[in-house]
């Protein structure tokens, strides 16, 4: 309102639609306008007036003391609400303003929609990889404005930068679906082959014209080494850091998973067919390592699965701290070829009984080798509680295994048990033996003496026997855990 | 009809418009959803608009002091928290206008929680929740967040439900993203190479470090200009525009050397916030100096409330916001409840992944 005396009034209680500060405003049909009305010099009443209803006074309060008026729920339309502040009755002054409240529906939403002029993505997994596209196992969901489409292209980069291709996955109307992409993504394999693993980072780019443009970057881990499949059949590395001198290749077989047979580093820069069965190659540059598991099934249905030859494990730290870094190696490698997941699983299970066999002993093994896919007999489960070598402290554990696992509370409570039959009293190594018979792998991220602790862990079998027993009996298909 | 109110009418108005449970009062549950409203009209916006749009409609409402900032502060992290806005890194949007620091409205969406309930977030234009009417009334409502608990009854799961409405399912793994574990030691180490691969810094007026020589319980003290300290912190360097730059910064003599901004722009940290970054740095930091940052742990009904005395990132508050709820603040910075057969692992989250310590209670 304008005046040298001000009349301030403002929509009070919700940010007010539409508010442009000098009477303009928005509302919805399901809305109860609120405004609130202040002045700085006297004023006695307020006179209200919508379009051409009755007049409505309200008295005034003291300058810089607020009243506030609603108005109930307005129908569609624009409505013109003017205020009048009067003072004194002999010499009546007035101010008056006008408010113009523009009154609609409420616009339902409409899903898969953004409200505003651009997409939003939503990227599953999250940490998603250059592998996981390829692997078929990204979920990508576009969500922006109705009835305007998006055109999806992915760009491939070698590792130096430079182009490997530059294609439309498809375009969409908006919202996307994770399904519409994923045909885009099958028909890019189906178009460009093999080449698209030379690939060591990727861009989808998602555009929309003024809706912007969204970019999703997948990267493979980058390695200076990293070996790259060309074929069902062929096995080639590439050497990104140009230093070919300082690679080191090797292959681990399935027959023999932890012994390591040296490559001709030149076959592995240039190229080489895979032979046999394949196996779980590694290239090596300085600290840099890559790993494939290439399972190539070559003869009958006898061949699909190769068991480890049998060995003679030696017992101790040493022994199992080397199987556990072939664990590592075998279970976090890519993976080639036909049946590889079954194989590599195959694999790790055998190495995994190795080392366990290293720190728990032979007859342990064997126990547990007996005890597979038998886990739900009484009988077996007695039969391996004999094995722990410690009666009482092997039935504690079965009656309290459904509380124990490697959170805090679970750890907790292997601990206490390990204490009460005097098989541990140190709280860490009971920790490390929990954490080590459920996973292994763990380890190597968070335990920074593993050396010392395996050392001290192999003094203790049965410690490690009865974490053993837990995880076992913890993964019976009764208990529905892995 | 136009009738005049008192201040307590107009909030029980604005309240009834919001779907709110009633009452006259304004906590950060009302002023959350002025901030949804606000973002539904203003985004996208930076987030001193929504604030400011906040403070206009309840001016004359509430002490309009120091209080109403912190609360609406709050609120709007809490916002951006709980996936209701969504930041640039986020979205396309193609106006050159457009600041990197502005926000923007989540379309509609909800995380199952391990509970059966639904955690809701998103924002619709003219609708205070896309929910139908009977889904709608059923909404909890705590502080900035907004959960929808199981109906046992119903013969339909909840998850189809919200499905229905066209609602999109955000997987779990998706909502509580966060950075790959990692030891203290290895990732505070990670940064500080990074750090000393840096060229010299110059002079950085007006640099604030984070000095972790002070005690970790007082966060706000831990701030100040650099004296004469050697080392590496954490710190914020101001910018012409728009909020400071958080960095991590080679000090000698007090003397800025070498300076690196948060987070690392690699294919992982480019995710995090700035502030995410620092934090998590920090705590690595403060671990690895043999004096942790602490929570405080509270045994209440049903489980326990978990205090803390310094921010989180956004990702670990996520995940206590899925495993729990906020709580009114006890001697802290914040504090959420946690129910008591979550209370195990989250406790471990915090010990493993923010290398917290538990602090007994005080009394």
């Amino acid at each position: 309102l304008t005046s040298p005396a001000l009349v301030q009034i403002w929509p009070a209680g919700l940010p007010g639609r539409g508010w442009d500060g000098e009477g303009q405003s928005e509302w919805l049909t399901t809305e109860a306008p609120c405004f609130g009305i202040v002045h700085d010099h006297p004023v006695d009443s307020y006179v209200f007036r919508l379009n051409s209803d009755p007049e409505k006074h309200i008295a005034a309060k003291g300058a810089g003391k607020p009243i506030f008026v609603r108005f109930s729920p307005l129908p569609a339309g624009v409505f013109t609400l003017s205020v009048t502040a009067k003072r004194g009755h002999s010499a009546p002054t007035e101010t008056k303003g006008h408010i113009v409240l523009r009154v609609r529906e409420p616009a339902p939403w409409k899903p898969g929609t953004t409200s505003h002029s651009g997409v939003a993505v939503i990227l599953d997994p999250p940490d998603a990889t250059l592998d996981t596209l390829w692997e078929g196992e990204i979920k990508l969901t576009v969500l922006g404005p109705e009835e305007r489409q998006v055109e999806c292209r992915i760009d491939l980069q070698r590792p130096d930068g430079s182009e490997i291709l530059s294609d439309t996955i498809g375009t969409y109307a908006l919202p996307v679906s994770p399904h519409d992409l994923a045909a885009g993504i099958r028909t890019i394999q189906e178009r460009h082959g093999w080449d698209l693993l030379y690939a060591s980072s990727a861009q989808i780019r998602i555009s929309g014209g003024e809706l912007g443009q969204y970019t999703v970057r997948l990267e493979r881990n980058l390695k200076p080494v990293r070996w790259v499949c060309r074929s069902a059949k062929g096995a080639t590395s590439i050497h990104d850091t140009g230093r070919s001198e300082e690679a080191r290749a090797e292959l681990f077989t399935f027959l023999d998973p932890t012994d390591a047979v040296p490559l001709s580093t030149p076959d592995a820069l240039t190229g080489f067919e895979v032979g046999g069965q394949g196996g779980l190659f590694t290239i090596r540059s300085g600290e840099h390592l890559d790993a494939l598991v290439v399972n190539h099934v070559t003869g009958g249905l006898r061949d699909l699965i190769t068991s480890p030859r049998r060995r003679t494990i030696a017992p101790g730290p040493i022994s199992a701290r080397a199987i556990l870094d072939a664990l590592a190696l075998w279970s976090r490698a890519r993976l080639a070829g036909s049946l590889v997941v079954v194989q590599r699983t195959h694999t790790v299970q055998c190495l995994q009984a190795w080392m366990i066999e290293a720190l728990c002993g032979r007859t342990w093994a064997q126990a547990e080798s007996r005890f597979a896919g038998y886990a739900d007999s009484d009988e077996a489960i007695d039969a391996l509680k004999l094995e722990v070598h410690s009666n009482s402290f092997a039935a504690a554990l079965k009656g309290r295994s459904d509380q124990i696992d490697t959170g805090l509370e679970g750890r907790k409570c292997f601990a206490e048990v390990a204490a009460r039959y005097n098989i541990c009293k140190n709280r860490d190594q009971c920790d490390f033996a929990l954490i080590w018979a459920h996973e292994p792998l763990r380890l190597l991220v968070i335990c920074s003496n593993l050396d010392q602790m395996l050392t001290q862990a192999a003094g203790n079998p049965i410690l490690l026997r009865g974490a053993r027993l837990v995880a076992l009996l913890n993964a019976s298909p009764s208990r529905g855990t892995a | 009809m136009i009738e005049e109110v008192t201040k307590e009418g107009v909030i029980v108005t604005a309240k009834l418009v919001l779907a709110l449970p009633p009452g006259g009062s304004v906590g950060e549950t009302f002023v959350s959803a002025l901030l949804r409203r606000a973002a539904a009209i203003h985004c996208p916006c930076s987030p001193a608009t929504l604030a400011s749009a906040v403070r206009d409609s309840l001016h004359y409402l509430v002490d309009e002091g120091e209080a109403l900032d912190e609360m609406i502060d709050i609120c709007l992290e809490g916002l951006l928290v709980g996936g209701d806005l969504l930041e640039l890194s986020q979205v396309s949007v193609d106006d050159p206008n457009v600041k990197g620091t502005w926000v923007f409205a989540a379309p509609p969406a909800f995380v199952m929680r391990p509970s059966g309930a639904a955690f809701l977030m998103g924002i619709s234009a003219d609708e205070v929740s896309p929910l139908p009417p009977q889904l709608a009334a059923r909404i909890e409502y705590r502080s900035f967040t907004r959960t929808l608990p199981p109906e046992l009854s119903s013969a339909v799961p909840l998850r189809v439900l919200l499905g229905e409405t066209g609602m999109l399912e955000l997987p779990e793994r998706v909502w509580l993203r966060a950075p790959t574990e990692e030891a203290a030691a290895s990732f505070r180490d990670r940064v500080f190479d990074r750090l000393a691969g840096r060229g010299a810094s110059g002079t950085i007026d007006d640099l604030e470090i984070l000095d972790s020589a002070t005690g970790v319980m007082y966060y706000k003290k831990r701030w100040s200009k650099p004296k004469r300290q050697t080392g590496i912190f954490v710190g914020r360097r101001p910018r012409t525009y728009g909020s400071p730059i958080w960095c991590v910064v080679r000090l000698i003599d007090g003397e800025p050397v070498q300076i690196l901004d948060l987070p690392l722009q690699d294919k992982q940290a480019v995710r995090w916030r700035g502030c995410d970054a620092a934090w998590h740095l920090q705590m690595a930091i403060d671990q690895c100096n043999r004096t942790p940052q602490k929570y405080r742990s509270r045994a209440v009904a049903g489980g326990a409330v978990l205090d803390f005395f310094s921010p989180l990132p956004l990702w670990a508050r996520r995940r206590l916001m899925n495993f729990g709820r906020p709580e009114p603040r006890h001697k802290s910075f914040f504090s959420y409840f946690v129910w008591q057969h979550e209370l195990a692992a989250e406790e471990e989250f915090l010990q493993r992944r923010l290398w917290l310590a538990p602090e007994l209670e005080i009394s």
